[in-house]
């Protein structure tokens, strides 16, 4: 038993230090081979150079790749936000949960690209969006959609069932009680799921290359304009031998972006644990 | 003296489990009317039938009636109703938001919404609650730094600031220690001039220091109801004796 308890506990342990080191082993690498790129003029730059993007920066695609993070990240929210609530508080019947539950659940598990066909086929050619950063981002809230509303369904399944029950009981109606007792309570977690999510959305490349993401387009003036994205970017750069250095360039910024995301996304709660103390 | 609270019948089953069966109670206005029994003879599930909390679970079926001042439960709007009798739970439950705000939490609901009404009526509860020294300073500190005794008061006075006629308690003391315990049924003797209570409590000396009238209920039976002393010293049933002596409980 003792030998047993030993080896397990080994394996966690090489376990974690492998994958953090995984981590820092991918932003090394990368870093490395970006390395002669990287500068304040690659960032901020158009991309340039024939063909494009074998010269000059990603600065559009940037901008592109947080604007349409953030539309999807809006909508995604909404509709998970009045789904896990609906499901959670106002259905009385287990079926429809279970409906609900199981429709969620085949969302997130269609691919990605054909999510991009539908968002080309349905919202760009039949509702008339256009190749524009609303289609992508709507095409993008689909996909992270049941990321969001799994959570904020477990975190609304988690609560002291009595704080509810107290507010009831004080002749409180389920409306007010989610409004003002239970979004105040979890504001915390609610930002750090749509952070996470939204850094998922972020690194995408199949769902928005078919809606809207150009290979070549400035900073974008509406949400009805064509767009750059990062990983787009960084797809076509490597896809048709374009530049592998700014390839790892971009790859590199993407990471960046994405992790600092996931770390936006862990300072409420860090926050909190010193409150606590 | 008027009854203000009236229970015909009642019976109610959770899935296949009969837990109260035909009980039959009158309560009386401005009273503590403490309900005693066993673990599991179905006092909690007693009180959350009267504010209707009962029908939050699955598969709870309801038969006979409760009539509050005259009028059956089930023809208020459900809001109303547990506005009106206001329950207490046995774990302190406050919300996790600061003090201040958990008292006006609820009356912001109920319509109360200038700054100077809140104030006055906020110090009031908490006044009457006794907590009002040992929190006027710290108001905006969040309710989950309060000793659970303080936890306590403050969910009464939560419990009060919406104006209940009927004031229902679940153990409230179960989980205080005695100097808790003491100012809480001084509290609640204090109460019983403005408020009906309506007290479940597993421990009898205490139905004995605060109750006006004591039931004593058994597998979901009212075994015996009658005033506090003629309970305690001369109790009628059978199971009630044996009970009050400790064989069973």
């Amino acid at each position: 038993m003792k030998r047993i308890d030993f080896s397990l506990r080994c394996w966690t342990v090489l376990s974690t230090v492998f994958s953090i080191g995984l981590l820092f082993f991918l932003l090394g690498f990368v870093f490395i081979k970006a390395q002669g790129v990287i500068s304040l003029n690659f960032l901020l730059a158009k991309p340039a150079g024939f063909p494009v993007g074998s010269a000059g920066g990603i600065w559009p695609a940037v901008i592109g790749s947080l604007l349409v993070t953030l539309i999807a990240s809006f909508f995604a929210t909404v509709l998970a936000f009045f789904t896990a609530v609906y499901s959670v508080f106002y259905c009385r019947h287990e079926r429809i949960k279970l409906v609900i539950n199981l429709i969620v659940q085949c969302i997130a598990g269609i691919p990605s690209i054909v999510l991009g066909l539908f968002g080309y086929a349905f919202l760009v050619i039949k509702l008339k969006l256009g190749l524009s950063i609303l289609a992508s981002g709507l095409t993008l809230a689909i996909m992270i959609f049941p990321f969001i509303q799994i959570r904020f369904q477990k975190l609304f399944l988690e609560t002291n069932k009595q704080l509810l029950e107290a507010s009831a009981s004080l002749g409180i109606n389920q409306s007010y009680t989610i409004i003002n007792l239970l979004i105040p309570m979890y504001s915390k977690q609610i930002l750090s799921i749509i952070t996470l999510a939204s850094g998922f959305a972020m690194g995408a490349a199949a769902p928005v290359m078919l809606t809207g993401c150009m290979m070549n387009a400035p900073v974008p003036k509406s949400i009805a304009s064509p767009f750059m994205s990062l990983p787009y970017h960084l797809y076509v750069l490597i896809g048709q031998g374009i530049s592998l250095e700014n390839a790892y360039g971009t790859a590199f910024v993407l990471m960046i972006l994405v992790l600092l995301l996931n770390l936006l996304a862990a300072v409420p709660t860090l926050l909190g644990m010193r409150g606590k103390r | 003296m008027k009854h203000h609270l009236i229970l015909k019948d009642l019976s109610v089953a959770i899935g296949t489990m009969e837990v109260l069966k035909k009980i039959n109670l009158a309560i009386s206005e401005y009273k503590i009317t403490a309900i005693i029994g066993p673990s599991g003879c179905g006092k909690t599930t007693l009180l959350r039938t009267i504010n209707r909390l009962i029908e939050e679970e699955k598969q709870v079926r309801v038969s006979g009636e409760v009539l509050f001042e005259g009028e059956s439960i089930y023809q208020k709007p459900l809001v109303k109703l547990r506005k009106d009798i206001g329950l207490v739970f046995q774990q302190p439950t406050p919300f996790p938001m600061s003090i201040y705000n958990n008292l006006a939490y609820a009356l912001k609901y109920h319509g109360v919404r200038d700054k100077v009404s809140l104030d006055k009526t906020i110090e009031a509860k908490l006044r009457l609650c006794g907590l009002y020294e040992e929190v006027a300073d710290h108001l905006t500190m969040s309710a989950l730094k309060l000793s659970g005794g303080q936890q306590q008061r403050l969910c009464i006075a939560r419990s009060l600031c919406v104006g209940p006629k009927i004031l229902l308690m679940d153990e409230p003391c179960s989980s205080l220690d005695i100097h808790n315990t003491k100012i809480i049924e001084d509290l609640i003797v204090n109460l019983s001039r403005d408020y009906t209570i309506v007290i479940v409590t597993h421990n009898l000396q205490q139905a004995k220091r605060i109750a006006d009238c004591t039931a004593f209920i058994l597998g979901g039976k009212l075994m015996e109801m009658s005033n506090t002393e003629a309970f305690f010293t001369n109790p009628q049933a059978e199971e009630t004796k044996q009970y009050l002596q400790g064989l069973f409980g």
